[in-house]
């Protein structure tokens, strides 16, 4: 079966949602284009900035698209290309793309306030402390998965010295790092034009990758990756941000860019055909389909962090409500296509191998071939921007992780204080904690990561539908969602538990991660019920 | 179509009134300016809440316009001297201290009898904790009135056209 099919579906079920179904909760959630967003009453020029639609969509979907939607699809297809596909499908159209849209719209009705705040008005002050521990240990997860897959995609095997991509890309991410603190330098203090200083920027960008393609000099081991990447990260989110993250971060977004036009023209062009199995089995490699395939395909079908981390800032920048699907909607249906071109990279060989970034960068780079790439410089193209996304994931999730630290210790005695609400010293022990499971590598560790992250989504679908209810509008299109996610996620956690715990080889350490999340997961949603019953009688609601 | 230092400062608070927090007649470490902008801008992430700050920095601007009469080398040099001096009282050290600009214009009825390349040479950064504390920089903007040209040291030269003694057509 020609692959393009797959994709020419989805542009088209997507496109046909976009309209009729995003228009029907247009309709019935009464998002009103006459009426003034928070960027216009609370215009600061700063946070509350009305932008337009279109240069709103491209922020949005940078900050939500990061190295999910392709890991994801990729570790998923295990169970077949069809149901991974049809998830990918489903989730995106109702599930995930009606958790953005009505996140960000809750958010515009709150005056801009973020999702993650509207959770904490429904789940109470004790209710956020539980949230946080939540959160905390869901940031280790993602700081560990994260490290591991970039570590993993980076590291030379001695065994296999021909096998230079991994040092390559290595190389190459190396040289961008200096590169994005010299970019920023001459920005901030040299004074250079911008416009200029970006194409020379891109120029050098593209000039690291053909360095490190011809001169792979850092041939490194796994375990001497997994060192460096932990102490980048810490150092990363300790410095003063605009010295390597707001630079790295600008240029980053043009290799994102430069992929996705490379990556569709060259499926276009070479048009591969999928030789994976459609349907795999229920059960593959000791996991069952439900609930793991909808745990494991997390941002391309939907993300709780989709609405933490990026409704925050675009709800305070949208011009008018109606913009609210193009942008909240829209993203996700664009984060969806990007999960179908993964799974693409994945099925059109009978079985791939290696890490998600070396499938992943392997097939977009010989789809790219088609109009001329070199095979070897797009798959150092390719996984270089992976790993760039994954980067960015794991600077901000360690950045966050080490805020809820420091915030536990907020109200404790002055010495205590003065230690653990240190950032250092904060820093330090969640890449600690997160190196202590990283050991287990990216396999082990994502189905609990994708398990807590969906659950962040249920929590956010159950705000939105308390507020939708208590405006005695319709919430059916979020209350179904929310169960069948929690309903996921819950069963997700005590099989891992089970597999964990209770197996032939148990691992403990896991087994403990997923049943402190479980707790704190039954805990929260105690919490936000009892606190949502309140809210709903309550007469003091946002219309 | 050159203008008079009146004209002038009544152009500049039009142009910096929109970022700025202006003042008029202000006293600075003893020397009076006919008009004094200061501009703070604070930029970051935040997690759950407004309160929940994962990052952040600060940029701020100071623009210290001083209209004289006559500028003779032996003044330029004291103004200069005076400069560094300033620096050390308007930057205001934190850790989420990004940079600090001192935007130094003086407004010259007359014309310029002090020598141009000290005005082009003269250059002042101070750089904090090896940047991680972030930095500070001078920019000096002299404005001759009677030829309407402005003249800048090199780090001036990005903000010359804001100081520009021209209406907008």
């Amino acid at each position: 079966m020609n692959s393009l099919v797959l994709l020419f579906i989805a542009v088209i079920l997507f496109l046909g949602a976009y309209i009729g179904y995003g228009g029907w909760l247009v309709k019935k959630w009464g998002i009103d284009s006459k009426r003034k967003t928070p960027s216009e009453t609370k215009f600061d020029n700063v946070d509350y900035v009305p932008t337009d639609a279109k240069v709103l969509l491209g922020h949005h979907f940078s900050s939500i698209a990061g190295a999910g939607p392709i890991t994801g699809p990729i570790l998923a297809s295990i169970f077949g290309w069809l149901p991974v596909y049809l998830w990918i499908l489903v989730g995106s159209v109702f599930i995930g793309g009606v958790h953005d849209f009505g996140a960000l719209f809750a958010s515009i009705r709150h005056d801009g306030k973020s999702i993650g705040e509207i959770i904490r008005i429904n789940i109470g002050r004790r209710g956020k402390i539980v949230f946080n521990f939540f959160a905390y240990a869901t940031l280790i997860l993602v700081v560990a998965a994260f490290t591991s897959i970039c570590a993993s995609t980076f590291a030379f095997d001695a065994t296999v010295p021909e096998k230079l991509i991994g040092a390559q890309a290595g190389t190459a991410s190396v040289l961008f790092i200096i590169l994005a603190v010299l970019f920023g330098f001459f920005v901030y203090r040299k004074h250079a034009n911008l416009g200029i200083a970006t194409i020379i920027g891109v120029v050098l960008l593209f000039l690291c990758i053909f360095v490190g393609y011809k001169f792979p000099i850092l041939k490194l081991s796994q375990n001497a990756w997994n060192i460096i990447l932990m102490i980048y990260i810490a150092v990363a989110s300790i410095l003063p941000v605009w010295i390597l993250l707001q630079p790295r971060d600008y240029l980053c977004s043009f290799l994102l860019y430069a992929m996705l036009a490379g990556g569709v023209i060259g499926l276009l062009l070479y048009r591969p055909t999928i030789v994976a199995p459609a349907y795999a089995g229920f059960e593959v490699g000791g996991q069952t389909l439900f609930p793991f395939l909808f745990v494991t395909v997390a941002c391309g079908a939907i993300s709780g962090f989709h609405s933490l981390v990026s409704s925050g800032t675009t709800s305070k920048q949208i011009k008018s409500e109606k913009d609210a699907r193009l942008i909240g909607y829209g993203s996700m249906l664009i984060e969806g296509i990007v999960a179908v071109i993964a799974l693409i990279t994945v099925c059109y060989v009978a079985k791939a191998e290696g890490t998600p970034t070396a499938i992943f960068a392997a097939g977009l780079s010989e789809f790219m071939s088609k109009f001329g790439l070199s095979v070897e410089i797009g798959q150092v193209f390719v996984t270089l921007a992976f790993s760039a996304f994954a980067l960015t994931s794991l600077d901000t999730a360690t950045r966050i992780g080490r805020y809820i630290f420091q915030e536990m210790f907020d109200e404790a005695s002055e010495p205590v204080k003065k230690v653990f609400a240190n950032p250092v010293t904060a820093t330090v022990i969640t890449v600690g904690l997160s190196t202590g499971i990283i050991g287990y590598g990216y396999t082990k560790i994502w189905p609990v990561f994708g398990a807590a992250n969906q659950l962040l989504g249920a929590l956010a679908l159950l705000a939105i539908t308390s507020w939708l209810a208590n405006l005695k509008r319709q919430s059916i299109m979020t209350a179904i969602p929310m169960v069948f996610m929690f309903a996921v996620t819950v069963a997700a956690l005590i099989l891992l538990i089970k597999q964990y715990v209770f197996s032939a080889e148990p691992n403990y350490i896991l087994g403990v991660i997923a049943i402190i999340l479980f707790a704190l997961a039954i805990w929260i949603i105690i919490e936000a019920i009892l606190k949502a019953t309140k809210y709903t009688e309550s007469s003091n609601v946002k219309m | 179509m050159n203008i008079d230092q009146e004209k002038y400062l009544e152009l500049m608070e039009s142009r910096l009134q929109t970022y700025f927090e202006i003042e008029k007649d202000k006293m600075l470490e003893g020397e009076k300016f006919n008009l004094y902008g200061k501009y703070h801008m604070i930029l970051g992430r935040t997690f759950l809440s407004k309160k929940d700050i994962i990052d952040k920095f600060e940029t701020n601007e100071h623009v210290m316009i001083k209209c004289i009469d006559n500028l003779t080398q032996d003044d330029l040099e004291r103004y200069l001297a005076y400069l560094s001096d300033l620096s050390k009282k308007l930057v205001n050290l934190n850790k989420y201290h990004k940079s600090t600009y001192l935007n130094f214009v003086l407004v010259i009825r007359h014309n310029l009898q002090c020598d141009l390349s000290t005005i082009k040479k003269y250059k002042y950064e101070k750089i904090f904790g090896f940047y991680l504390k972030g930095f500070c920089e001078v920019r000096l903007v002299v404005i001759e009135l009677p030829t309407g040209k402005v003249f800048t040291n090199r780090d001036g030269k990005c903000v010359r056209k804001a100081y520009m003694p021209f209406y907008k057509k």
